[in-house]
């Protein structure tokens, strides 16, 4: 009898990475009422995904969180103080993926976690296939986070009157097959 | 019991409100900004610009308003003082209107340039007026307070000829303006 050890399914799986220069992954806060955002221009992702085998899929996208960036310089030299994203200490937000289900023709969710700063916090992430063939992937779709689950703002920064707790995050990914 | 509408002797209540109303604003504002600008970065900063645009966006439907109700009302003579009195009192209430357009409207491309948006006290949010840009914004910043230092000049100015018709002419022209 053959046992056949099941070993990383994911090595059987299409691996995916990320083309940065066409990817974005930017969050929109609010600020006295009004929409403020900002984009991270650097992060990378271990993805094995194939629409056909979802049960075998996986994905971990790590962020630097030293490539914020927003229109008003002022605040993303501020987002990476302590009291925000302290990434002198945290460099990096790491999502990892648990399980992917499909939902209908081209929306899918993914639940798993992300971490920040020394948070983990479950999150379920749906989005859109919007193109997938042998060479290229490209994902849309957005979340909200709570930013003060992550201690995103803390101390004074806490009071969610002005900057409100819902963060919005949209990411676009285009993705290459790796051969 | 005064006319609500401005007769040829004097101003009515629409105007005298209007002119009063604005005026208390106005002061406030340059106080505000010139406090707020200051501080350091903090939740209180942010409250406060917050505060300044919205007292900035009212300043601009009232003094849309004003602007309006002068054009359908009688404006009350000035053929009781002397020539050159007419043409400098006529001449620095077109530039405190100027002023009065001027000051906030430079305030918003101010904000739409630093990519801070403005809302309405959550009513509703300016659109931007010009596109994130931080060449923009500092030239903005430099107009906007160069204008706001100006105002408050042509205020002293016009305080200064209301006070001179009131005391050394002896003349209705400050009580034309007074409930």
């Amino acid at each position: 009898m053959l046992i056949i050890p099941m070993l990383s399914f994911s090595e059987n799986l299409t691996k995916w990475n990320i083309i940065q220069n066409q990817s974005t992954i930017a969050f929109k806060a609010m600020q006295n009422n009004a929409p403020i955002s900002g984009q991270f221009v650097a992060f990378t992702g271990n993805i094995y995904f194939d629409p056909a085998k979802l049960n075998s899929s996986t994905a971990e996208i790590s962020v630097d969180m030293n490539s914020v960036m927003t229109s008003y310089d002022e605040i993303a030299k501020n987002l990476k103080t302590d009291d925000w994203f302290n990434v002198s200490v945290f460099p990096k937000a790491i999502f990892k993926s648990n399980q992917f289900t499909k939902v209908d023709k081209n929306t899918y969710q993914v639940t798993g976690v992300l971490t920040i700063k020394d948070k983990t916090i479950p999150l379920t992430i749906s989005f859109i296939l919007e193109e997938y063939t042998q060479d290229k992937a490209h994902v849309k779709g957005s979340f909200f986070v709570k930013r003060t689950q992550f201690n995103i703002g803390q101390g004074d920064w806490s009071n969610t009157d002005n900057i409100k707790d819902d963060v919005q995050v949209d990411f676009n990914i285009f993705a290459e097959h790796t051969k | 019991m005064l006319p609500i509408k401005n007769t040829i002797e004097r101003y009515g209540i629409g105007a005298i409100a209007l002119h009063w109303l604005i005026a208390f604003l106005i002061l406030g504002q340059i106080g505000l900004g010139w406090y707020m600008s200051d501080l350091v970065l903090s939740p209180t900063k942010i409250k406060l610009f917050g505060l300044h645009k919205e007292i900035g966006v009212l300043i601009l439907i009232l003094a849309t308003l004003r602007i309006s109700w002068r054009t359908i009302n009688i404006v009350p003579s000035l053929m009781s003082i002397s020539y050159f009195d007419r043409v400098t009192a006529r001449f620095v209430h077109g530039i405190l209107y100027f002023f009065m357009f001027a000051v906030p409207i430079s305030g918003w491309c101010m904000s739409s340039a630093n990519g801070m948006s403005v809302s309405f006290f959550g009513w509703f949010t300016l659109p931007d007026l010009v596109s994130p840009d931080k060449q923009l914004a500092y030239l903005f910043n430099v107009i906007h307070v160069w204008l706001a230092y100006t105002l408050l000049g042509t205020i002293g100015l016009h305080v200064a000829g209301a006070l001179k018709h009131h005391f050394i002419n002896k003349d209705t022209i400050l009580r034309r303006m007074l409930f």
